[in-house]
């Protein structure tokens, strides 16, 4: 019995005061936030951030962009129990009971909470030498490494699908959405190594966007044939009107090899 | 529901990094140049020895298990994946799982044993005391390994009830599967993590199955009762026969016979 959703729509949530900070803190530029927001933002830590206003209008792009292309008909919602997942749950006005889901939360950050690249390199070169090898192995001193992300959001999927033709709509974060589109996608660890190095876009999941996954034989035909494993994804930003024209389903290979696949993989 | 009829597991064969480490074990450095260095334990391919130890295991299994099997499992790691196309086992079609991936050792990993031995030596003294709960600084323990293992378990149990699953993984991760299967006490676990025996040992392409069907009888059983472990490109280092597979419960006097085993170092005196 397989217990994957038939569709998991994973959401990330809005801009935060934290993601402007640490947007500017890795490329070394000035922002818009007073000495005193820097101040407060250094003081707490990340799992307590909250929405900009910026953030709260990506939110509310999200609704009408599911009404028209999915509907509200998913079995079960769920959102990360971090207040900035809380209030992108909220500002999706959505008519139904949500799973609030501990499991869902972002990555811990452990002693790097709030550090940019530089400092992290500067402070704790070892550890940056180890990630230069492998991002997707490496574990955040005193936090979480990505491998125990997937563990979590994977015994989270399977514990709350009761039923094999569910729909599930999961509300979470950056690097927890991108473990679970690297997971059904079947993105080899490598892959997810060298597409966050080389900022291809693969990796790129912008403030409140979405990934759609489905196991349907024809992704736009929820009443037809379904597969044992997620067959298409599609990928838009519904604020960044670009993105939205842009949006189109891509396959998924199966998760699976043959003996010449698994030696081709090796040459 | 319950587990699958056969479930066998094979270690991959002998890796750049097996060789690497027992050269380094010898005071022989030579391997860890810059460039094996500069790559992440999960590239090393097999060395010449492990693709021949594979092609043996890849005839054991043809000689001494019905093929097909019904579910294919490997390790994402690269020397699991060669071990697995080496076997080049009939209607294979492989499931790439993360899970089973080998544990991590993190801050440890790629290091040559001197560096190993001057950079962390508190840490290896504490691995002395109790080598299950042990975790390798930003890496994993058993006991870790262990819980990623359940979610493989459960998906084996939920799925392939009536089948036949192979998984081509590594060694600590057959040590941890050891555990959880025959469900074995931390202290047996230990013991044969100590033991020099090469009997006790799981040496590259080494299989172990675990098999619900009697082996005299063929009677369907509910669990793994039955268990053999083979090392097929040199069988006198292995026990081969197959082996009861004892899980025990513990009674009241079990769990305080264990406790009064161990010598109660503070007490309070009042």
């Amino acid at each position: 019995m397989h217990i994957l959703p038939t569709r998991l729509t994973l959401a990330r949530h809005g801009q935060t005061h934290g993601n402007v900070f640490m947007r500017a803190n890795k490329k070394g530029e000035a922002t818009n936030l007073s000495e005193e927001e820097i101040r407060a933002i250094r003081a707490t830590h990340s799992m307590d951030e909250r929405l900009t206003d910026t953030g709260i209008w990506q939110v509310q792009q999200i609704r009408p962009w599911l009404v028209a292309h999915i509907g509200l008909s998913y079995d079960w919602y769920a959102t990360s129990a971090l207040p900035r997942a809380i209030e992108t749950a909220i500002a999706l006005d959505i008519d139904s009971d949500w799973l609030v889901a501990e499991d869902l939360r972002e990555r811990d950050h452990g002693l790097f909470d709030r550090m940019s690249p530089a400092e992290i390199a500067q402070q704790y070169p070892e550890f940056a030498r180890r990630k230069a090898l492998t991002r997707y192995f490496t574990a955040n001193p005193g936090g979480e490494g990505l491998p125990n992300v997937d563990l979590r959001t994977q015994l989270w999927l399977h514990g709350v699908t009761s039923h094999p033709n569910d729909w599930v709509l999961a509300v979470s974060h950056y690097e927890t959405i991108s473990v679970m589109f690297k997971r059904y996608t079947n993105m080899s660890h490598s892959r997810y190594h060298d597409s966050q190095e080389s900022k291809d876009g693969l990796l790129d999941i912008p403030n409140a966007s979405i990934i759609d996954l489905v196991r349907f034989e024809d992704p736009d035909d929820p009443f037809g044939g379904t597969t044992p494993f997620f067959g298409w994804y599609r990928k838009v930003t519904p604020w960044d009107k670009q993105s939205v024209a842009e949006c189109r389903w891509q396959p998924i290979s199966p998760p699976f090899y043959s003996n010449s696949e698994l030696k081709r993989l090796i040459r | 529901m319950a587990m699958p009829i056969d479930l066998v597991l094979v270690r991959h064969g002998e890796s750049e990094g097996n060789v690497a480490n027992r050269l380094s074990r010898t005071g022989d450095h030579s391997a860890f140049t810059a460039d094996f260095r500069a790559r992440h334990s999960s590239e090393w391919r097999l060395s010449k020895k492990g693709q021949t130890q594979a092609k043996a295991a890849a005839e054991w299994l043809s000689h001494n298990l019905d093929l097909p099997f019904d579910r294919h499992y490997v390790s994402t790691f690269i020397r699991a994946k060669e071990t697995a196309g080496l076997l080049d086992l009939p209607d294979a079609e492989w499931y790439a799982e993360l899970h089973l991936r080998e544990r991590d050792w993190g801050q440890l990993d790629v290091m040559p044993q001197d560096e190993r031995h001057s950079k962390f030596t508190e840490v290896e003294q504490k691995r002395k005391i109790n080598s299950f709960y042990w975790k390798p600084p930003d890496g994993e323990s058993i006991a870790d390994v262990d819980l990623r293992l359940r979610s493989i378990l459960n998906t084996l149990h939920r799925e392939t009830s009536e089948k036949r699953v192979i998984m081509v993984v590594h060694g600590e991760l057959m040590w941890a599967l050891r555990y959880r299967l025959e469900r074995m006490s931390i202290d047996e676990w230990i013991q044969l993590d100590n033991s020099k025996d090469p009997k006790d040992e799981i040496h590259n392409c080494q299989i172990i199955q675990y098999s619900r069907k009697h082996p005299k009888t063929g009677e369907i059983l509910t669990h793994y009762n039955y268990m053999r472990s083979v090392c097929p490109w040199d069988t006198s280092l292995s026990s081969n026969d197959w082996q009861p597979v004892d899980r025990q419960l513990l009674s009241n006097s079990d769990l305080l016979s264990e406790a009064g085993s161990i010598q109660r170092l503070v007490n309070n005196v009042d």
